[in-house]
């Protein structure tokens, strides 16, 4: 079974990921520096998930090469667990990813990175909120210094589908 | 800390860095090197060191003129760890240098190696004990006001 | 089912007006910072003292390191050592592993076990933790991309806007995943401009180190004549090649502290990669430069090449040798070049050339890989050999007739 870490460029996805493999690629603290995919193992309740760190994507409508390959990585696999990352200080924006990927479909989990950026921006995002708008779980987390990463290993297995009808009908009756 | 003296403190760090500057800039280029007390003016690269301490002396102008707190500190804290950044150097370089020894000797002696901290010292190495002053004050100020 | 993205923004809003709460945002001596150093007023004099705190702390912790211990150690011990415990003096093997039996310095000894192991471990190896370090420090601390947005403005005003900011500081440290990076590039013009102008004005992380701890007098005037020459190709590329430049538009990422585990962990992979890469690279560089000497196909070389060197170039012919073992390690053939009789012009001229002239193996087919992406390999190597000769042929002899008009060669 696949998990995908989606996202912006400079969310911290790198940084996610070796919190989860275990692994030591670069993070920097400056978009792009993933232009290939990295791929990693870790267990789940005793169960092994090839955990890939796509590079970034603003859309899932490519501009370049990069993205090209993020989204050929997203159609390769089979009914992948995707992580989308967001900068919490950029909620919306990574908002725009995580709709259109469960547009398609995917099981989908929030991981809403940077949370200690939105605490110093005073930011303050209601996360048992946007679980009940979206029925996806969403884990606060400061990849940098692992904190939610447990939570959010917790949450890999429930990842969900969303249903979009459901989504809209819901969000627009707010 | 009122805006008295911290203000009273910029000015003072301001024009100690911007004489200083001037003259690392004066005796770089005419190349010689000048000693006076524990000060030193001279040199590999002294004008460099020159232009960025009478540009951090302008900049401590800049934050006395500063209406905005924030940005008053931020400009003294900028200004501040330019000097850091030459002063810092500077200090590593003389530690790095005192444990070396001469002509086949791996390590230096006790006296050689003390006898590389009694100076004389560059302005801004001098200049570091006030600009740290500034930053923690600076700091813990704004430590009680958020 | 596929929202349009009007309505899907729509959502959004709706979204994050239920769940986020904006409080008052004060802005912090943090952020307030960030904005200084992207503002040129400002910006330009801290960058020139951060530039300062690079050289220096580069100039204290490798000179330590080298001539400090690396060099008695190497020159006092391990040389005298081995030129008499190795066997068969005078054979050829005794030639390209130890090299010259008289030799009184690591660096002029010239063989595999002498100036091989000097070069990689006593020299490359401290200018390159130095240099990673540092750069490790203004990577995570957010610092360069501000540095490079300062350098972005000018690059505006001669027409080149906004590209490739991170693939050219990736390159600082080594080309090769310079180029990879280009693939962030909108168009098959940048990418391949870009890629271009890398291997050939950006000398990497090993290169600028060995420059800094043997040659640091010139290497001002190095850096320089590269940078000129980056920005003068780079707007005659831009305007020669069809197709469209789109701006970039890049975030600049917030001020942080860098993290002691994260440096050390980049330094660590780094260092790791050093070992494993680079020093065979250096140790079979120095080998193959003493075959073709033994070969006489150094001397051949050079006699033929002779007219070029001292007439267009305006360098001596022994450079060759570290010409050859440049396609294999850039810092090894300064390190040669370095051992060369010849005067300070020159000097300059020749690394010039040796950073201009092809790019290492290691980034040459990284750029092969990455042509079959950008609109062919056929076309993709054709142009970039073509752009190559052009460059090294004129910039290099501009260079030689600068040297003639000022006296200096």
């Amino acid at each position: 079974m696949a998990i995908l870490l989606m996202g912006h460029p400079n969310v911290g996805k790198s940084a996610v990921f070796n919190r989860l493999t275990g692994a030591n690629i670069t993070e920097s603290n400056y978009p792009g520096t993933t232009v290939d995919f990295t791929e990693g193992y870790t267990y789940i309740d005793g169960k092994e998930y090839k955990v890939i760190d796509v590079p970034g994507t603003f859309s899932t409508d490519p501009k370049d090469e990069a993205e090209k390959v993020a989204l050929d990585i997203l159609a390769e696999h089979d009914d992948p667990i995707v992580v989308v990352v967001i900068d919490s200080t950029k909620i919306e924006r990574g908002l725009y990813l995580a709709f259109e990927i469960m547009e398609r479909g995917y099981r989908t989990l929030i991981a809403l990175n940077m949370w200690d950026d939105a605490e110093k921006h005073d930011l303050r995002i209601d996360v048992v909120r946007l679980e009940e708008i979206l029925r996806v779980p969403v884990v606060p987390t400061v990849a940098i210094s692992g904190k939610g990463i447990s939570t959010l290993v917790e949450k890999v297995p429930a990842a969900n589908r969303v249903d979009i009808e459901d989504l809209r009908e819901k969000v627009t009756n707010l | 800390m009122n805006q008295k003296t911290l203000d009273t403190l910029l000015a003072l760090i301001g024009v100690g860095s911007f004489i200083a500057g001037l003259l690392e800039v004066l005796f770089g280029l005419v190349g010689e090197t000048y000693t006076w007390q524990i000060l030193t003016f001279g040199g590999d690269f002294t004008v460099w060191r020159g232009l960025i301490l009478v540009s951090a002396g302008t900049l401590f102008f800049f934050a006395i003129n500063q209406a905005n707190p924030i940005q008053k500190k931020a400009q003294a804290v900028l200004a501040c760890s330019m000097i850091w950044i030459i002063g810092g150097i500077e200090i590593l370089s003389t530690v790095l240098n005192s444990v070396t020894g001469g002509e086949g000797a791996w390590i230096n002696t006790v006296s050689e190696f003390l006898s590389h901290y009694y100076g004389p010292f560059t302005p801004s190495v001098l200049l570091l004990p006030i600009s740290i002053v500034l930053v923690i004050l600076v700091r813990s100020n704004e430590a009680n006001n958020g | 089912m596929n929202l349009d993205p009007e309505e899907r923004w729509r959502l959004i809003d709706k979204v994050a007006r239920e769940t986020v709460e904006y409080g008052t945002e004060r802005s912090t001596i943090r952020s307030v910072l960030a904005e200084l150093t992207v503002k040129p007023l400002t910006g330009i004099p801290f960058a020139l003292a951060v530039l300062y705190g690079f050289w220096g702390f580069f100039d204290a912790f490798a000179g330590f390191f080298t001539d400090g211990f690396f060099v008695p150690l190497f020159d006092d011990h391990w040389l005298p050592w081995i030129q008499e415990a190795f066997p068969l003096k005078g054979s050829w093997l005794y030639y390209i592993l130890v090299g010259d039996p008289e030799a009184i310095n690591s660096f002029e000894a010239l063989g595999m076990l002498t100036s091989g192991f000097f070069v990689a471990i006593g020299v490359v190896l401290p200018a390159i933790v130095a240099f990673y370090l540092v750069i490790t420090i203004l990577e995570d601390s957010g610092y360069m991309p501000r540095l490079a947005v300062l350098v972005d403005t000018v690059l505006h005003k001669i027409g080149l806007h906004g590209f490739a900011i991170v693939p050219m500081i990736l390159s600082l440290g080594c080309n090769v995943p310079g180029v990879a990076s280009t693939r962030t590039l909108e168009t098959k013009k940048q990418r391949f401009m870009m890629m271009i102008l890398l291997s050939v004005f950006i000398p990497c992380g090993a290169q600028l180190g060995v420059m800094l701890s043997l040659i640091p007098e010139y290497f001002g005037y190095i850096m320089l004549y590269l940078v000129t020459g980056f920005f003068v190709f780079g707007w005659l590329l831009n305007k020669l090649i069809p197709g469209r430049s789109p701006e970039i538009i890049t975030d600049v990422p917030p001020l942080r502290t860098p993290t002691l585990t994260n440096v050390g962990r980049k330094l660590w992979v780094k260092v790791k990669g050093f070992f494993t890469n680079a020093i065979p690279f250096v140790l079979l560089g120095v080998g193959l430069v003493n075959l073709l000497y033994l070969g006489g196909v150094i001397s051949w070389i050079a006699n033929s090449l002779e007219p070029l060197f001292t007439g267009w170039f305006g360098i001596p012919k022994e450079t060759v040798a570290p010409l050859i073992a440049g396609f294999l390690r850039k810092d090894l053939a300064v390190a040669q070049l370095s051992a060369i009789d010849m005067s300070g012009f020159q000097l300059i001229t020749s690394v010039v050339i040796i950073s201009i002239y092809f790019p290492c193996i290691a980034t040459f087919s990284m750029i092969i890989k990455e042509g079959r992406k950008s609109g062919g390999v056929i076309k993709v190597l054709s142009g970039s050999l073509l752009t190559l000769a052009t460059v090294v042929f004129l910039w290099g002899g501009l260079l030689h007739l600068i040297g003639i008009l000022l006296g200096v060669t």
